[in-house]
């Protein structure tokens, strides 16, 4: 079995990349590839145009920062910081003022005299982070830093971390599966399911324009709704005749010249919930079912032609359990996916 | 209901502190006798002390157990430690045989151990399959095919036949091993990406963490093998080289006014050893998931 296959990438300095996927997907191996913890069974790496294949890790000009932040439990935070230097003979002087500056950076002069176990999951976060910098490496690597850490800390550590790649100016190459991590951190994420890039793309783009349906329903929180249709067209124009009922029928103000080939044919609709909107009266309506309200917006889960769709409203919604809603979809949100094969057709 | 859970837990109580009691009887009887002097052993043990010779009964009938000493005397320790250069030569022959084979089988099972750790080729396991099943054969068992060898290789009557065997240990490389595999593989890639090469790794970032597990080691090779008799007794024909563990059971024989003052001094040096990492050999064997069998 391949972990990872095929992949085609290439990370220009001081990008800010994420590499995102379910749980199995193969992004922290091909991470591992990258720091030379796992041999690469065919292809190329280069990092700033040498090959790095046969080279091991400690002279690929690397810092990993792990999952597990993975500080040596008998050292103090500056010994854990100073190791790696020390392993490259640098001179005392230089090793302390690396650390001393790097601890301030990250606010942990304090630690530096701790051990890992009398500190907490953001202190030793913090150690992982400041033994990476200390060795000033060309790329960082951080595989899933913030995943063992409470949801608020998260969040502020989120934003440090974009902090520190400015101030820094180096590659970061960055695993989660945290596709709000990924939107709000990378200048580029790499989307992957079962060892295989899915999309490379800005965030923007991945969220505007996916290229199958897994990228689709993967960016995105509430995720993409899908529902199933038919192309057709009539005098007026093309549209889409929902499965289920064919009184649903929404119109497309597209140019679907290429979808000719697509007449008639099933495909996958899908529209994200902030696209939907309720109105006083359309083709399309629905059923509530259950009303998530989060003060600043609301989700709505509705039954909609067999399928449960979320729709986002903005503020306060005051709609009933159980009532009917009448919906309309922003025509060019619209996404079409092909059946079988799940790419993208518009 | 209350009542009866009381009077349950007090019985038990009672009915452990008798076993406690009883299991600490010899210990107490040495050391406090260990104090007393030779008249006040002759009183309380008979004939025993004086004027025994070799053929005559070791127990005295009219032998009277008594704890307290009516004065304390040191002339027992006094004996042992300045009159009887004997005792001082055999605790050297046991210090000299002791020490490297605890050192050595530290050594050697912390690198057989790291081997197993990191090498996960099959070939390992199955070595490392082969320790084990030699851990759970008797010592005995090995003894003949020892001898052997001691013999085929010249070292028969020389301090190595003993200290060779005694230093590849299964028991130790197969502790070492488990706690070993507790380490997080994350950490020795840690140590790789920051530039550690194998022996780095194994020097400054598994064997601290291995530090419970090498104390347990140490406390028992170290209890193993100052109280051993079968290995010198087969393996060494001089006397002269034998130590103080085969010497002691010379002593309660001979001279049993100094048997109790040497049993005092011989069990200070596991004793110490044995206070000083009690919490590691706990937490050493506890973690590595093993009991010595």
């Amino acid at each position: 079995m391949i972990a990872v296959n095929d992949v085609d990438l290439e990370i220009t300095d001081k990008e800010f990349i994420v590499l995102v996927g379910p749980s199995g997907c193969g992004k922290s191996t091909l991470l591992r590839c990258i720091a030379g913890l796992e041999d690469i069974t065919a292809g190329e790496l280069y990092i700033a145009d040498r090959l790095v294949n046969h080279v091991p890790p400690k002279d690929r000009d690397i810092a990993m920062v792990f999952q597990s932040y993975a500080l040596y439990p008998h050292m103090t935070a500056y010994r854990n910081m100073a190791f790696g230097l020390e392993n490259r003979k640098l001179p005392k002087e230089e090793i302390k003022s690396r650390v001393m500056e790097a601890a301030k950076i990250l606010d942990i002069e304090s630690l530096l005299e701790r051990k890992p176990k009398a500190m907490s999951g953001g202190q030793r976060q913090r150690v992982a982070l400041g033994r990476a910098m200390v060795r000033e490496p060309a790329v960082f690597l951080l595989d899933e830093p913030l995943s063992n850490l409470d949801a608020k800390l998260r969040t502020s550590m989120r934003t440090e971390l974009i902090k520190l790649h400015k101030r820094l100016a180096t590659t970061f190459i960055y695993v989660t599966h945290d596709q709000i991590e990924a939107m709000t951190m990378g200048d580029r994420i790499v989307v992957m399911k079962d060892g295989v890039v899915q999309q490379i793309g800005t965030p923007q783009q991945l969220y505007d324009h996916p290229c199958n349906r897994f990228v689709a329903g993967f960016i995105g929180t509430p995720q993409m709704n899908f529902l199933d249709a038919i192309i057709r067209k009539d005098q007026q124009g093309w549209y889409l005749e929902l499965i289920g009922n064919k009184q649903h029928s929404i119109r497309l103000d597209k140019s679907l010249k290429e979808l000719n080939k697509y007449l008639d044919c099933p495909v996958t609709l899908g529209i994200r919930p902030e696209h939907i909107s309720l109105v006083a009266d359309s083709e399309i309506s629905a059923q509530v079912d259950v009303l998530e309200n989060l003060g600043s917006e609301s989700f709505l889960y509705l039954n909609c032609v067999d399928s449960q769709i979320v729709v986002k409203t903005s503020g306060a919604c005051k709609v009933a359990p159980e009532a009917c809603v009448s919906l309309e979809f922003q025509r060019s949100k619209i996404h079409l996916f092909e059946k079988e094969t799940e790419t993208a057709l518009i | 209901m209350k009542q009866k859970r009381l009077i349950s837990r007090n019985f038990i109580t009672g009915l452990t502190c008798l076993f406690a009691v009883l299991f600490l009887l010899p210990t107490v009887l040495t050391v406090t006798n260990s104090f007393m002097s030779p008249g006040e052993l002759a009183a309380n043990y008979g004939t025993v002390f004086e004027g025994l010779s070799s053929k005559e009964t070791y127990i005295a009938k009219d032998v009277n157990l008594k704890f307290i000493p009516d004065m304390v005397s040191f002339k027992q320790y006094f004996t042992v430690l300045f009159q009887s250069p004997d005792y001082l030569f055999k605790f050297w022959n046991s210090v000299i045989l002791v020490i490297p084979i605890v050192f050595g089988q530290v050594a050697m099972a912390s690198l057989a151990a790291y081997t197993f750790f990191r090498c996960k080729g099959r070939s390992f396991q199955v070595l490392f399959f082969v320790y084990i099943t030699l851990m759970l054969m008797p010592y005995q068992v090995m003894l003949v095919p020892n001898y052997l060898v001691a013999d085929w290789t010249g070292l028969l009557n020389t301090r190595w036949s003993i200290i060779f065997p005694g230093i590849f240990a299964p028991f130790s490389v197969f502790l070492l091993t488990k706690f070993m595999r507790r380490i997080p593989e994350a950490l020795i890639e840690a140590a790789k990406i920051d530039g550690a090469n194998e022996w780095k790794i194994f020097t400054r970032i598994c064997l601290p963490q291995c530090r419970s597990a090498l104390y347990s080691i140490t406390i028992l090779a170290f209890i193993d093998y100052w109280n051993m008799v079968e290995q010198p007794l087969i393996l060494l024909s001089d006397v002269a080289k034998y130590p103080l563990s085969v010497y002691l059971s010379t002593i309660n024989t001979d001279e049993i006014g100094l048997a109790f003052a040497v049993a005092v001094v011989y069990l200070i040096p596991p004793l110490l050893l044995f206070l000083h990492g009690e919490e590691y050999l706990v937490e050493g064997i506890t973690h590595s998931g093993s009991v010595k069998g």
